[in-house]
């Protein structure tokens, strides 16, 4: 097995799962739990090939997919704080709505179904780190990737900053815990809560961007395949820290990619196994972490 | 805390739900946007585009009008009640009389009966809004609104042959939405009733295959019961995980539906059920024995949505006549009151998550057994998530998931014949339900509102907190 | 100077006047005490001057100006800011940061977390409140807390303190400390209002008192010049009087027996160390202890809802240590639980399915596994008249009761069966004189026919009428066992501080 290109396709497998990573733990530090993320994704997937193909450039694609993405994380907003709709609920309402939505979006405006890959529209380029690119292993590893991996490494300690050094930071982290002290403090709860739902849905666009618009430049009904679910779950297994939600990703991106490859090489673990990974990681995540915390609690 | 406003979107939307307030305003509110509408269209000779997103209103409008309409003005005045003392009516869920304040005796079974009502008008009215919105949709697509509802609604009650698709269609929902309401009543957020409705179906398919020595209908009998326990099964385990570890539903009954999904695909892919020289991931058919007869020519409708229909009878039976169902709805309405009364909350989630996947068990073998007659990876079109859409706007009423199961039977099999006969895309169809779950999340939480105001009201003298 | 004027305040609730015209005046550097009972409008009044809830008429005056206060953000503005009884800090954070925020020192987008710690050093060096700013608040004690929370006050700079039931959850040594920087802050010229039903601290610290009462202004008293007894007059509208019990009787058969127990709380600490005590037939047994004490966990270990860490409780000659809350109330247990809209009942559900909550699973309410809905019913009507609750019908949702007609319900579900062993937790809490005289009347008719109680309870006055014999818990450990003959609120008040321990072992030790 070529652990180069392992190494490299973990990266790059990782790094919608970073960005919707990112969103979830915002969404989760400002005490919301963010079923809407896959949704939030596809639709910007689905808005940076539209986008990008009507304006005839891939970058305003791009730029456009963070646009739609936060258009939505501010739909979900509206319902959950707002009109005070059950979380769960619209967040599954939103998911089905970017599923039907871009399919019949697809269908209505380019007649097509299935697979949209509009003619001319450039994939993202790849981007050659200076000096690094030239060190033999590390070279083929971390160099030539799209920008959005690039930007979602950055993306990391970005959050981390903003989460615990900014003041409006750490009004999101107050309202996520106890809502009550930040509110007498003079914080608008809600204000709090529609920018991080915004914010991390400009992030969930951003992830779709790199989906289909960051290797081949092509839209696929329901292409973000649960990665939503995967970063959430990454969330939860790192009680919403970013350095080791980022770690979760990661690991979480090693698996698919451990999965393809094992796939290619006909080996003795089914795939199916493979693919229930991630989420059975997840339900032992969230037993250690209720079981740790809950053991001795009363009622 | 108190002292907040009341949020407008209440008074604006909650007199088309009809579910959060006063009915009658529900009423009032979709006549008069029925006969503007009306008007409106009359007015415009012209069909622009927002003429039609009115047609698509309309649509809508109307139907909710003569659906109401007799429900409220005919037979909610047959049950107004006559004041004893002065002789004023009221309306008949008022506590005492309008005009000299008597107080009326407890009259249960015209609260039972106007409740049942109410949940039935809100189950229609829900799904209406959101044909109107998925009108308006059509026509800002440029398709013509009423021409695609017309064909979908006559392929799916226009003739006796698309009624019984409907039905068939309305069978697994009617079963996981009992499954996903029951769990739901005990408080338990139960999104995997689609995980075991996998593990059920290819427990009656295995059951199918295997035993084709048992005659007909007892290999039929042994094949929903081994479903439904393997759909029960797989419920346990997150129930298991929430009662004794007190692990988050949410998140585990999501998770768990994926590891069902790829568990029972490795099962007929490469697995033990593997069928070499098939083309397509499927089992070995099942018994000729064991396949249910199809009812009506041309259609797959089957016997189990008799099953489907007894399900529901025995669904309302155990929540309103036994034990466990006292149990799930002390533990749904208050589960630290239910610890507290020393009610075994966690065994009773345990029977609870077995019930619920049972019926999702239940659904998948009749899938198998009635429609496909062997186990496809990957069959189910979301039954489980509309089942849970049906729980949600039944607000886990049995009758009411029976209503809704046939509204989106309807929709589902009308649904797969707009895209023959019109230019249409099919998922319209789950833009409607998107529009339909986020109807139900909205209305849910303005009814909880109004519940918790008064709520708040008449506790203030139950707990006044120190002064 | 008048420094606060609110005038014919008035706030409806349905069915309920909060506020009844209420004149309230504040001078400038004053502590001035809102007393009354429970109910009786004090903590709608400050919520109403604090901007939580709109009053239905009248008008707030500061310094002469009228205001309008819509929401606490205003109210802050203002230079109005208010200690809640349930402290609004966030755990996580620091103390510095808590006090700070919403009102950080920044540099660009960022905290200045350097001049931010400066200054909330500065001031509780400033104002004698010792905590440390870089310290995480999930690890303080409670009164630490209440120190961050009166700093947070400061920070924003507030001239008008409110204080609300501020000694609830402090030893009588911290509430020394708190009156103290108190005084210190009116002496450099903010004003306080101390929201309290405890006449104690009101002459310990109060300028004057304003005595609320069924939502009206009793009247205004200049503390110097007043007699508690008055005070506590105003409040209850009735001469003080110390209701006994009718007989005293020999103590039956033990039916409660605890034997060292030790209980964790929620944050997995020491909650309850080392209990032991027993509770006879026909004898109330009263707990007494300032809140916090262990009292919670102690309930519910002992109702089979905490598990116990070591230790031994026998109910009725039957070990129940590891039993769940069925078996113990199998056994002849009731419960009355302190949070009665949480514990002891459910809004959403009727009458009869409340009442019925502890006896459902055995004949003849259910025969194998199904439910018998006649037996329900007469059951239900039969608990209506014996207890004379007040509604239409069996039907009716718990949720539209008033106060006293719900905790009626609890107390007809618990002691319908008379039970061999009642726990009793804050039984009377915010009830009104004739609920509170009901439950009275109730206990000691269950104690008349055998039951063993244990009463848990908050109020010394209900405490020393009802017990036959007192308990005193501190920290977790019972510090002191007394009849109420023997026993002196001065005597109770030592040992609930946790001083006067020593004394107390060393007369046990000799008797």
């Amino acid at each position: 097995m070529d652990l180069v290109n392992l190494a490299a396709a973990t990266l790059r497998i990782s790094t919608p799962l970073l960005m919707v990573g990112m969103a979830g733990l915002l969404s989760y530090q400002v005490g919301l739990i963010n079923i809407a993320l896959e949704g939030m994704m596809l639709g910007g997937a689905f808005a940076g090939v539209v986008i990008g193909y009507e304006l005839g450039s891939t970058w305003l694609g791009v730029l456009g997919a963070a646009l739609i993405g936060a258009v939505l994380g501010a739909l979900f907003a509206l319902a959950v704080i707002t009109l005070r709709a059950n979380l769960i609920v619209s967040g599954l309402a939103l998911n089905f709505l970017a599923v039907g939505g871009t399919a019949y979006l697809m269908d209505i405006l380019y007649d097509q179904s299935g697979t949209l890959a509009p003619q001319g529209l450039q994939k993202l380029p790849t981007v050659q780190l200076p000096l690094i690119h030239d060190i033999p292993t590390v070279g083929r590893i971390l160099s030539g990737h799209s920008p959005l991996v690039y930007v979602s490494w950055v993306l990391v300690p970005l959050t981390a900053i903003f989460l615990y050094r900014t003041v409006v930071g750490g009004h999101i982290r107050a309202v996520g815990e106890h809502a009550e002290a930040a509110r007498t403090a003079g914080i608008s709860v809600r204000r709090m809560q529609y920018l991080a739902l915004i914010l991390g849905g400009a992030m969930c666009g951003l992830a779709g961007a790199h989906l289909s618009l960051g290797d081949l430049p092509l839209f696929r009904e329901r292409m973000t395949n649960d990665r939503g679910f995967i970063a959430l779950a990454a969330v939860y297994f790192a009680a919403a820290r970013p350095g080791w939600t980022a770690l979760a990703c990661l690991l979480f991106g090693f698996f698919e990619a451990l999965q393809f490859r094992l796939q290619l090489q006909k080996t003795s673990i089914p795939n199916e196994f493979l693919q229930m990974l991630p989420y059975l990681m997840v339900v032992l995540a969230l037993v250690v972490i209720s079981a740790r915390k809950e053991w001795r609690k009363g009622w | 805390m108190s002292g907040q406003r009341t949020p407008l979107p209440y008074w604006v939307i909650a007199p088309f739900l009809g579910g959060s307030g006063n009915l009658w305003w529900g009423v009032l509110a979709w006549a008069v946007l029925g006969a503007v509408l009306t008007a409106a269209l009359v007015v415009s000779r012209e069909r622009r585009w927002w003429a039609g997103a009115l047609t698509g209103l309309l649509t809508g409008g109307i139907g909710g009008v003569l659906l109401l309409a007799p429900l409220w003005f005919v037979l909610m005045p047959l049950l107004d009640r006559r004041c004893r003392r002065c002789g004023a009516l009221s309306s008949a869920t008022a506590a005492a009389c309008g005009r000299c304040g008597a107080e009326f005796t407890e009259r249960a079974w015209t609260e039972t009966l106007s409740a049942l009502i109410n949940n039935v008008a809100r189950v229609v009215l829900t799904i209406e809004l959101a044909l109107i919105a998925g009108g308006i949709v059509l026509e800002l697509s440029g398709k013509d609104a009423l021409d695609t509802y017309r064909v979908l609604f006559e392929w799916g009650l226009g003739t006796p042959r698309a009624r019984a698709n409907s039905l068939l269609a309305a069978t697994p929902l009617i079963l996981t939405g009992l499954g996903t309401a029951i769990a739901f009543r005990a408080g338990i957020f139960n999104v995997g009733v689609e995980g075991s409705l996998y593990m059920g179906a290819l427990a009656a398919a295995w059951v199918g295959f295997t035993f084709t020595d048992v005659p007909g209908l007892l290999l039929i009998a042994l094949a929903f019961v081994v479903a439904a326990v393997a759909g029960g099964l797989w419920g346990l385990v997150p129930g298991y995980l929430k009662a004794r570890l007190r692990v988050d539903e949410v998140v585990t009954t999501i998770m768990l539906n994926y590891v069902a999904i790829e568990f029972t695909s490795y099962m007929v892919q490469s697995g033990p059920f593997f069928v070499p020289g098939m083309a397509n991931a499927m089992s070995k058919t099942i018994a000729k024995q064991a396949q249910l007869p199809r009812l009506i020519k041309g259609s797959q409708f089957n016997a189990t949505f008799f099953l489907a229909l007894a399900c529901v009878i025995i669904v309302l039976l155990i929540m309103t006549r036994t034990r466990l169902g006292y149990e799930t709805r002390l533990i749904g309405d208050n589960p630290l009151f239910a610890r507290w009364s020393g009610v075994l909350v966690g065994a009773t989630i345990l029977q609870v998550m077995f019930l619920s996947g049972a019926l999702g068990g239940l659904a998948g073998a009749g899938q198998v057994l009635g429609v496909h007659y062997n186990f496809t990876a990957r069959f189910s079109r979301g039954f489980g998530f509309d089942g849970l859409t049906i729980a949600l706007l039944a607000r886990n009423s049995p009758v009411g998931v029976l209503i809704g199961a046939l509204l989106f039977g309807t929709l589902r099999s009308g649904g797969t014949t707009i895209e023959l006969f019109t230019d249409v895309p099919i998922d319209l169809v789950d833009v409607v339900q998107a529009l339909i779950i986020f109807f139900v999340a909205v209305d849910l939480n303005l009814d909880f509102l109004a519940r918790r105001r008064r709520t708040v009201e008449s506790r203030e003298p139950v707990a006044t907190p120190a002064a | 100077m008048t420094y606060l004027r609110m005038t014919g305040i008035t706030k409806y609730y349905p069915g309920v006047v909060a506020n009844d015209g209420v004149d309230f005046e504040v001078e400038e550097g004053e502590i001035h005490a809102l007393v009354g009972e429970n109910g009786a409008g004090k903590s709608t009044l400050m919520k109403i001057l604090y901007g939580m809830e709109k009053a239905d008429a009248g008008q707030i005056y500061l310094r002469g100006e009228l205001v309008h206060i819509p929401n606490p953000q205003a109210a802050i503005r203002l230079g109005i800011d208010m200690v809640h009884q349930h402290f609004e800090l966030v755990p996580s954070m620091t103390v510095a940061e808590n006090v700070a925020l919403g009102h950080e020192p920044r540099r660009g987008l960022f905290v200045d977390r350097a001049a931010m710690i400066e200054r909330v050093r500065a001031l509780s060096e400033q104002f004698g409140l010792r905590v440390d700013p870089a310290a995480v608040v999930a690890d303080l004690s409670v009164g630490e807390q209440q120190r961050v929370e009166i700093l947070k006050l400061l920070y924003r700079d507030a001239r008008l303190l409110i204080l609300d039931e501020p000694s609830a959850v402090l030893t009588p040594q911290e509430v020394d400390d708190l009156f103290a920087v108190l005084r210190r802050l009116v002496a450099e010229g903010r004003t306080a209002i101390l929201i309290t039903h405890k006449l104690r601290e009101v002459m310990a610290v109060c300028d004057r008192a304003t005595v609320l009462r069924r939502g009206r202004v009793v009247g205004t008293v200049r503390v110097s010049e007043t007699q508690p007894e008055t005070i506590a007059r105003m409040m209850v509208g009735r001469e003080l009087e110390v209701v006994r019990r009718t007989t005293a009787q020999p103590p039956g058969e033990p039916v409660l027996v605890v034997h060292n127990l030790h209980v964790r709380d929620d944050r997995d600490l020491p909650a309850v160390r080392g209990v032991s005590f027993t509770v006879h037939a026909g004898e109330i047994v009263g707990l007494a202890g300032v809140e916090g004490n262990g009292q919670r966990e102690l309930v519910d270990a002992l109702v089979g809802l905490r598990a116990v860490e070591s230790g031994e409780v026998v109910l009725a000659h039957q070990p129940v240590t590891e039993a769940g809350n069925r078996r113990r109330r199998a056994l002849g247990m009731a419960i009355i639980p302190e949070d009665r809209t949480r514990q002891g009942l459910s809004a959403p559900s009727t009458l009869t399915e409340n009442l019925v909550a502890t006896r459902y699973h055995r004949p003849p309410f259910s025969r194998g596994g199904v439910l018998a809905l006649r037996p329900m019913r007469l059951f239900a009507q039969q608990a209506i008249r014996q207890f004379d609750i007040r509604v239409r019908g069996p039907n009716v949702r718990v949720r539209t009761l008033s106060g006293g007609n719900a905790q009626k319900v609890v107390v007809a579900r618990e002691l319908a069966e008379t039970p061999r062993v009642l726990i009793a937790a804050q039984p009377t809490r915010g009830l009104d004189v004739g609920a509170t005289q009901f439950v009275h009347e109730e206990l000691l008719r269950l104690r008349q026919v055998g039951t063993g109680i244990l009463l848990i309870s908050a109020d010394l006055d209900e405490l020393l009428a009802l017990a036959d014999r007192l308990l005193v818990i501190f920290e977790g450990q019972l510090v002191g066992e007394m009849t109420p003959e023997t026993a002196t609120r001065e005597r109770l008040g030592l040992l609930m501080a946790g001083r006067g321990v020593a004394a107390e072992l060393e007369r046990v030790a000799q008797g």
